[in-house]
């Protein structure tokens, strides 16, 4: 079995016109794309729109990425700005971070019941977070080597701002997840 | 330690989305039909000027969205109308120029008039490009937006 090609073999190969080059660049991070339209609070509808448009700016852009790593950072940075103008579009004000209190929203105790029960669990889990936690994580989750800044930014967070960083909704899920049991004590 | 704890936690989270939120199956499917709008013949007509970029701190929230691309030597401009999930856009290729403008995606093509202006009507939400085609001089297509 071949081994998984590296960014820049996939982007150099969908550059000169692979499709399959391109098609392996979907699979790996239409997720990414999905998490931050999601994370910005868009339905589904919009969410698919938003990633068609990132995907077809990538289409256009192909030719410049100069630095194949920093492909993700692209799709973050293109994907929060396509989710600012649909938000304004709809008339919707963009997420005030600043205004939004570190402590979960107490008013959001319904989850629904999944249909694995792990999920119920972590889903539990997660709405105990604030919202900043739990947009950060949802993030985070598709974005491996991103630093914290780059997750915020993706978010359209102030950075510098006191809040909360990722090892802290980190551990707040961490303890949580342990509290029921879910997952061993760390130590 | 503490960054393998991380990572295992991550590799739990993204599995729980992909368990419960993923991405549709026709957004993968479209996203890969996306590169058949790869094209490296015509120039880019970039993004010029976007109104919902505007950071104005009373920015009208009622007006219709205002576009500019720039095409070589000259400028399409766009206001976008929105009725529920149709758009129209009503624009002007300035200066005036011979040429014609085609919608990449559902056939939809339209020859400005000797002020430049073109209307398209029956949109549908969602991405949106054109391709100019002057009489005289090199092709552009405008930067993929979402209206």
């Amino acid at each position: 079995m071949a081994a998984e090609p590296t960014l820049t073999a996939m982007l150099t190969a969908a550059a000169a016109g692979d499709q399959s080059a391109w098609d392996a660049l979907v699979e790996r991070f239409a997720p990414l794309v999905w998490s931050i339209a999601r994370a910005h609070n868009l339905d589904r509808a919009e969410a698919a729109d938003l990633s068609q448009t990132v995907w077809l700016r990538l289409v256009e852009h192909l030719g410049r990425i100069r630095e194949p790593e920093a492909l993700p950072g692209w799709l973050r940075s293109t994907a929060q700005h396509e989710c600012l103008r649909i938000r304004r579009r709809t008339r919707e004000a963009p997420v005030d971070w600043r205004a939004l209190p570190d402590i979960p929203d107490q008013a959001a105790t319904d989850t629904p019941a999944l249909a694995d029960e792990r999920d119920t669990v972590i889903a539990t889990a997660l709405t105990r977070l604030s919202i900043k936690c739990q947009s950060l994580l949802r993030v985070f989750a598709f974005s491996p080597d991103a630093a914290y800044a780059e997750i915020a930014g993706a978010l359209g967070m102030p950075i510098g701002s006191i809040g909360p960083t990722r090892a802290r909704c980190l551990g707040h899920l961490r303890t949580r997840l342990e509290s029921v049991g879910y997952l061993a004590p760390s130590r | 330690m503490n960054d393998l704890h991380d990572e295992d936690l991550r590799g739990l989270l993204r599995e729980h989305y992909l368990r419960t939120d993923p991405a549709p199956e026709r957004v993968h499917h479209a996203a890969r039909g996306a590169f058949a709008w790869r094209d490296v013949e015509n120039e880019l007509a970039e993004l010029a000027a976007d109104s919902l970029l505007v950071d104005a701190p009373v920015r009208s929230r009622t007006g219709p969205r205002l576009l500019s691309f720039a095409c070589g030597p000259v400028a399409i401009e766009m206001e976008v109308n929105e009725t529920g999930r149709t758009r129209q856009v009503v624009g002007q290729v300035l200066p005036p120029t011979a040429g014609e403008l085609q919608v990449r995606g559902p056939q939809h093509g339209v020859r400005p008039d000797e002020l430049g202006r073109f209307f398209l009507d029956d949109l549908p939400a969602g991405p949106f490009s054109l391709t100019w085609r002057p009489s005289e001089g090199p092709c552009c297509n405008t930067a993929w937006i979402d209206i």
